[in-house]
């Protein structure tokens, strides 16, 4: 044998698994069977008087088969011994011994433990097989980041789990610049651990019930989660374990020895664990993050096992991660590109209401041209032979008649010839940038062309315009600027802002050094009368609402068009 | 007494402008084109201030405007049409006065008198 050396408390887990021997009764009759010291331990040996001590804490289970025995009848007794904290399994094989001079029993000791441990670990791997199959089917079930997050959490941590009291995850950012803590779960101290884990072992639940449970139920670990929201770690630190570990693809345990500098102390200091287990998530070599897990509350010791494990698992988890955020991805650009079939349907509205308007804002000016001159004739001649008449005259009456109404249609005409006075105005706040892509993407397929630089401080600028009429003047301005310029992939706009000014600069490029000069000039071509009239009322709504166009110089390079518009504030 | 020259191409307000001009004490003398009038210039025949319409059948007023500021230095044009939006046309700031007509020639009478410092 034998697993008993010394004595039973210290276990020699090298020793044969059974051991003979011959319980031979020191009596020839009436033996007491609740006694051992009533029998001989046969051979004796260094192994006899453990045999005895193991038989002797066991003597409830050893005299029934003993008793049996004696009375010529075979008998197995099965017991365990608590030792050293391990439990110790034995089966003690009893038969009688025919043919001896006195009647004695034949025994085999036979030591179970190895198997029985060897069962555990079996049932134990089980186990967590089947928890990561579980999760793994959780994971299955849904794409959403935070749920795939807290699966993850619940398999490290829940119940028996894959052992750990707490866990982490961090993920990286997009650039794989940093990590940044994104989940905690866990008991925040001794006391609540204590009542779940109590809870549990009155009610123990399977995986999938946790998971239930936690989705029936609201938020958890507040505190072991504004623990980790807190931390972001830059990637680029190799000093830093976990860094070194994500960046290396590589498990590792953390303990106190690992630990080189002091944000690595404070890190364990702010997690108050001495031991901690860092797992990257890889996916296809893609890093998505780290799982952290630590037993702060058993303090049992982190086992290269339980790395293992959690590495095993940590390779599903990052599948989940990515598959989710690959999703995620994908329904950004559902979301882009349903917006984008939204803006092409609005623009393409907004382009026949800019054109209905700029054609009725040319028919003003026709109409302007052609009823002015006769207006002013008539009532210039009326006003004229009023001032020349005598007071008696009998005309005089018509013709004041005349003039007061020619007066009263000039002042018609007045409202009628302002554009801006037209009826269907939607005046509100428009933030700008989106104005003039907006105008782009009406003018212009490509939506790289023209080049549009939008400095940071126009970002959220907005004005308070029609939009339908700012369209139109823009559109007005670009179209010019784009003939100027020799085509629209010459042109660059610059959206900046100056205290309470949008301004946007029109460039021609470099090639074209005079186009704000040229744009001028082309104002001035009166042979093409229909976009001058577009280009003048373009710039009758800039005025309107407190804009204008003009040549501006810009780092000293060359004349640049721009237009300013005052920012957000109402036309009253 | 001063001399007016009426450049419009609508005979109503030539007549009407001559009339109200000449009963305020001035010369009005009126050409129905701009090339009518450059000839006018050309004759160096007195012009004391121009009295210019834009939209005009053979040549554009701020054409006009431009040929005589490169040739004649000094002469006051008031620009008077019926488009309020050439005001946005850079070559109208070449004019010393932009009017919109208007059967109220009280306005026009006004800034005559002032260009003339009268």
């Amino acid at each position: 044998m034998v697993l008993i050396v010394n004595k039973v408390d210290q276990v020699d887990r090298t020793g044969p698994p059974a051991l003979y021997f011959v319980l031979e009764p020191k009596y020839a009759s009436g033996i007491d069977v609740t006694d051992i010291d009533n029998f001989h331990i046969r051979p004796q040996s260094h192994d006899s008087p453990y045999i005895k001590e193991i038989l002797t804490r066991n003597l409830k289970s050893v005299r029934e088969v003993l008793a049996l025995a004696l009375d010529g009848q075979p008998g197995k007794a099965i017991f365990n011994i608590d030792s050293g904290g391990y439990t110790l399994h034995y089966e003690l094989h009893c038969f009688p011994l025919p043919g001896f001079d006195s009647s004695g029993v034949g025994c085999f000791l036979i030591d179970r433990s190895i198997e029985k441990r060897n069962q555990a670990a079996v049932n134990s791997r089980i186990y967590e097989l089947g928890l990561i199959s579980q999760a793994v089917r959780a994971f299955a079930e849904t794409r959403n980041l935070s749920e795939i997050l807290r699966i993850i959490l619940l398999a490290v941590t829940a119940g028996t789990g894959l052992g750990f009291n707490r866990g982490f995850i961090l993920l990286s950012d997009d650039a794989r610049e940093c990590l940044w803590g994104c989940m905690g779960t866990g008991p925040s101290s001794p006391e609540e651990a204590g009542i779940i884990w109590n809870q549990l072992s009155r009610t123990p639940l399977t995986f999938d019930e946790v998971l239930r449970q936690y989705k029936a139920g609201g938020a958890y670990d507040a505190q072991v989660n504004s623990l980790i929201l807190s931390i972001k770690i830059p990637l680029s630190g190799e000093t830093d374990f976990i860094a070194r570990a994500a960046l290396e693809k590589r498990s590792v345990i953390v303990g106190p020895e690992m630990i080189q500098n002091d944000d690595d102390r404070s890190f364990f200091a702010k997690l108050g664990v001495d031991q901690l287990a860092v797992v990257p998530l890889l996916s296809k070599d893609s890093l998505q993050g780290v799982i952290l897990a630590d037993n702060i509350i058993t303090r049992r010791s982190i086992l290269p096992s339980d790395l293992h494990l959690l590495e095993i698992f940590a390779k599903y988890a990052s599948d989940a991660i990515e598959n989710s955020r690959l999703y995620g991805k994908l329904e950004h650009q559902v979301e882009l590109l349903k917006e984008a079939n939204e803006n092409i349907i609005e623009s393409r509205e907004n382009l026949i209401r800019a054109e209905k308007l700029s054609s009725i804002g040319r028919m003003a000016l026709v109409v302007a041209h052609e009823i002015r001159n006769p207006l002013t004739i008539i009532g210039g001649y009326a006003n004229l032979r009023l001032r020349k008449m005598p007071p008696e005259d009998g005309s005089r009456h018509t013709l004041e008649l005349i003039s007061k109404q020619v007066g009263r249609i000039e002042k018609t005409l007045d409202h009628f010839t302002s554009v801006v006075k037209m009826s269907g105005k939607k005046e509100d706040k428009f933030l700008i940038v989106e104005l003039i892509k907006e105008t782009l993407g009406m003018l212009f397929s490509d939506p790289n062309s023209p080049e549009c630089r939008i400095d940071e401080n126009v970002g959220n600028s907005r004005i308070f315009v029609d939009k339908g009429l700012f369209h139109q003047a823009m559109m007005a301005v670009l179209r010019e600027a784009a003939r100027i310029a020799g085509g629209i992939g010459n042109i660059s706009l610059d959206i900046t802002r100056n205290e309470e000014y949008a301004i946007i600069f029109i460039d021609g490029g470099e090639n074209n050094p005079k186009f704000a000069e040229n744009f001028y000039s082309g104002l001035k071509d009166r042979k093409e009368e229909e976009r001058y009239q577009d280009m003048a009322v373009a710039i009758e709504i800039l005025r309107h609402y407190g804009g204008d166009i003009g040549i501006g110089t810009s780092q000293g390079v060359h004349g640049r068009l721009y237009i300013h518009i005052p920012l957000g504030e109402e036309k009253t | 007494m001063k001399n007016i020259l009426i450049i419009d191409d609508e005979e109503g307000i030539r007549g009407l402008y001559e009339i109200e001009f000449q009963s305020e004490g001035f010369q009005a003398h009126s050409v129905s084109s701009g090339r009518e009038a450059l000839r006018y210039f050309e004759e160096n025949r007195p012009v004391d201030l121009v009295i210019l319409d834009i939209k005009m059948d053979d040549m554009n007023g701020l054409d006009v405007l431009e040929e005589l500021r490169s040739k004649t230095v000094g002469v006051p044009v008031i620009l008077n049409s019926a488009y309020s939006t050439y005001k946005n046309n850079f070559t109208s700031w070449l004019a010393d006065a932009y009017l919109v007509k208007s059967s109220d020639l009280s306005e026009l009478k006004e800034k005559v008198k002032e260009l003339l410092t009268i």
